[in-house]
């Protein structure tokens, strides 16, 4: 159960957002609104990327406005900027996990196996910069998803996971989210232009404006 | 018929731009040649001999020790400060903060000078606060000699890396902010994941340049330097025409300061294609930070708290308030003082003022006129495909940076050599002036123009050709408006850089022929501290006000040209 009660935000311009919902997450949610309507706004909240001026924030038993964005049990996708450009994309997903120089054996057959089933093995070694728009997607998503299984961060957000990928790419991603995320328990929140998404995901709809107050 | 008018002025353009570079290059080299023959040919001085000679290894060795660790504690004050201000970018006094950095730029070195003596100096703020502490047990430290040449070198420098660095820092995507918080990376980890990679693209250029700007400087370490102990050989140069009337060492020491110089680019064009290649170096003087275009996130510290990160903050910021700010404002307030009429009063005041504007005006005309024709060369050369192509460019960017290679001050001796046996060379040091000026400001001009000159060309290249705008329609109506910020900045520096130059005046300067920073010079040497700081701050008004009117100045040009 995620809760968001009376949660209120306001950007330096002037933009104001007031967000109460609950999300039961018993199957994953997808927020489909118009652009600028806030539903980047809600997910940054979610992950204390942004902080509200008030309100009250609950994950299952965590009060996640008292903890740091690297402490909430969550990990996040964005619409871009997933990646850093100068290290390879595989250090990319390794530089997600934990702050040791080196990654365990366990967490090194996770990382073969999300890569393997997002196709993108071949990109271990290379630059972001090097690979296409839908290559580097897939990456990012290889990561939120390493890192909620490695760290067991048990909530993932997805801003627009498929955006500028091909239908087949699209496929196989959302088969991966299935059969690695959502039946092994991961609460999945996924924002999402497209209105065959959440029929594709078997996700519950949620539009934004029954969370915004 | 369009096209070949389009292209007909295109090659005029570019002929005469490269016309123009091979003048520059063609004068620059036959000086280097004259003074070659010049100082072998007399037989009081071969060069085998100088360089055998103690005296030159100890000059260089001085020289590149303070140019070394000026750079060294810019670089290393610079990349936390930079860090910080990026951090704290939403911090209102942010913009005037920066925009002040940028002023500093601009300064006068004289008035820079006056500055960092009244905070710096025995009798300075800083030693009299001292004085006040310590009871009066404990001396403090002379700033004439390493110390205060690499003080006031790190007052220009650090402003310089700190506007280089703060935008790149700036530029970093918020979701990296985001991963980096997510992640929970500790400050080092930040550093090496995000900051340093991006410092590493410009920190050689940037070091390079600045380690050259130190090792050529002339005024700061005329006037800080305290005596022969702390020296380079632009000073040395002075030293041998002004009060040995040697020309011949002088000749020498041009020739060894020229190979050095161009060694050093050389080096670095060979691993990181040279200085021309990488304008974000330039950019300090160019960028007006827009915090519009950094939508950047501000990195927070969850696990520390927020009076203890902001102190600390304040603590690495601080070397900005000692090195920088007291100087600046020490400048302002000092010259407010019973001198400032008296200076007022003084007739050589209003003639060196005179001069000062004159050939300050007649430099930064120059300096725009070249600039902007050499600039569109580049970008006609650079759209174009015809062989030789990049030899041309090579030898244009070669002209514009002649000024790192050959210093005003070799510049001043080679061309007072060659003069003097057929003119009156003080009566032509007005024109001297000039043109080391020209080549001072060229490099800034043309680095300004070119990428928004570039940009212009490029972007809106079918549109003119459907529109038929081709020469000076097309010059009046699209092309000098869409200049108008860029051009107007490039005048402001041309201008300020002029205004305040004391180099060659030192070779030329006398009772007849007087320029306010060689006046300021003279005055603080006679031990009148008062009236040289009234004329400090008088030169630094001249200056700014300067700097700020020709934006205006600039904008209103372009407007007019649109009716055209």
């Amino acid at each position: 159960m995620l809760e968001l009660s009376d949660i209120k935000f306001r950007y330096l311009k002037g933009e104001y957002f007031q967000f109460s919902y609950k999300f039961d997450l018993l199957t994953p949610v997808v927020i489909q609104g118009a652009s600028g309507s806030g539903k980047s706004t809600l997910l940054n909240i979610i992950a204390g990327l942004i902080s509200p001026s008030s309100g009250y924030l609950r994950f299952e038993d965590n009060d996640l406005l008292k903890l740091s964005p690297s402490e909430r049990p969550l990990s996040v996708l964005f619409q871009s900027g997933n990646l850093f450009d100068h290290i390879s994309c595989l250090r990319n997903v390794e530089i997600g996990l934990n702050m040791k120089s080196r990654i365990n054996s366990e967490e090194q057959f996770i990382i073969e196996e999300v890569f393997q089933n997002l196709g993108i093995s071949d990109h271990k070694n290379v630059l972001p910069t090097e690979i296409s728009g839908g290559q580097r997607k897939r990456i990012a998503l290889a990561r939120a998803i390493v890192r909620a299984k490695c760290l067991g961060k048990k909530l993932m957000l997805l801003d627009e996971p498929f955006n500028g990928l091909d239908f087949e790419t699209k496929s196989e991603c959302i088969n991966l989210l299935k059969d690695g995320c959502f039946k092994e328990g991961y609460k999945v929140i996924i924002v999402s232009h497209d209105n065959n998404d959440p029929t594709l995901l078997g996700a519950k709809r949620v539009k934004l404006e029954n969370i915004l107050k | 018929m369009i096209k070949n008018q389009s292209n007909g002025s295109k090659i005029s353009i570019s002929v005469l731009g490269i016309g123009v570079t091979m003048v520059i290059l063609g004068a620059s080299l036959s000086l280097m040649v004259f003074l070659y023959s010049f100082g072998v040919g007399n037989q009081t001085l071969d060069f085998s001999q100088l360089l055998k000679d103690f005296r030159v290894g100890a000059i260089l060795y001085v020289a590149g020790q303070q140019a070394f660790m000026s750079c060294f504690v810019s670089f290393c004050l610079a990349v936390p400060i930079s860090s910080i201000l990026a951090k704290r970018y939403h911090w209102h006094i942010f913009p005037p903060l920066f925009g002040m950095l940028g002023l500093v730029l601009v300064m006068p070195t004289t008035v820079a000078a006056v500055g960092i003596l009244k905070v710096w100096g025995l009798n300075g703020w800083l030693a009299q606060t001292f004085d006040i502490i310590s009871f009066g047990t404990v001396g403090w430290v002379n700033i004439y000699g390493l110390h205060g040449v690499v003080l006031a070198h790190v007052f220009f420098n650090l402003p310089l890396m700190i506007r280089v660095l703060t935008p790149i820092f700036l530029s970093f995507p918020k979701e990296h902010i985001f991963l980096s918080e997510q992640y929970g990376f500790s400050r080092v980890k930040f550093f090496w994941v995000l900051e340093w990679p991006a410092i590493k693209r410009v920190a050689l250029s940037l070091n390079v340049l600045v380690f050259l700007l130190c090792f050529t400087s002339f005024s700061l370490v005329l006037m800080l330097g305290g005596g022969p102990k702390v020296t380079t050989l632009e000073v040395e140069i002075y030293s041998a025409i002004r009060f040995d009337f040697s020309i011949a060492k002088a000749a020498a020491l041009s020739l060894i300061q020229v190979a050095i110089v161009a060694c050093v680019i050389f080096i670095l064009t060979f691993f990181e294609n040279g200085l021309s290649n990488n304008s974000a170096i330039y950019l300090p003087l160019g960028n007006r930070l827009n915090q519009e275009k950094f939508p950047r996130a501000p990195l927070r510290n969850y696990n520390k708290s927020i009076v203890i990160s902001l102190v600390k903050d304040i603590f690495w910021l601080s070397p900005l308030i000692f090195i920088i700010f007291l100087p600046f404002f020490a400048v302002i307030l000092s010259g407010f003082s019973e001198s400032l009429i008296k200076v007022l009063k003084w007739e050589i005041f209003w003639e060196s003022l005179k001069n000062t504007i004159l050939i300050a005006f007649l430099s930064s005309s120059l300096a725009i006129s070249l600039g902007f024709l050499l600039a569109y060369s580049k970008v006609i050369l650079r759209s174009s495909n015809f062989f030789g192509r990049n030899f041309f460019l090579g030898l244009i960017e070669s002209s514009i940076l002649i000024y790192l290679a050959i210093p005003a001050i070799v510049l001043g001796t080679a061309l007072f050599i060659v003069l003097r046996k057929f003119a009156d060379v003080v009566a032509l040091s007005w024109l001297i002036l000039v043109l080391s000026n020209v080549f001072l400001c060229l490099p800034f001009v043309v680095r300004i123009i070119e990428p928004r000159l570039f940009s212009l060309e490029s972007k809106h290249k079918t549109l003119y050709k459907s529109l038929g705008l081709v020469g000076a329609k097309k010059f009046f109506s699209v092309t000098l408006p869409g200049l108008n910020v860029e051009l107007g900045l490039a005048l402001g520096i041309a201008l300020a850089f002029s205004v305040g130059d004391l180099s060659v005046i030192a070779l030329f300067g006398s009772n007849d022929f007087q320029t306010i920073p060689w006046l300021i010079y003279q005055t603080a040497g006679r031990y009148g501290l008062s009236d040289a700081n009234a004329l400090a701050l008088l030169l630094l008004v001249v200056t700014f006000f300067f700097f700020f009117c020709s934006k205006f100045l600039v904008r209103k040009v372009c407007s007019i040209s649109v009716k055209i």
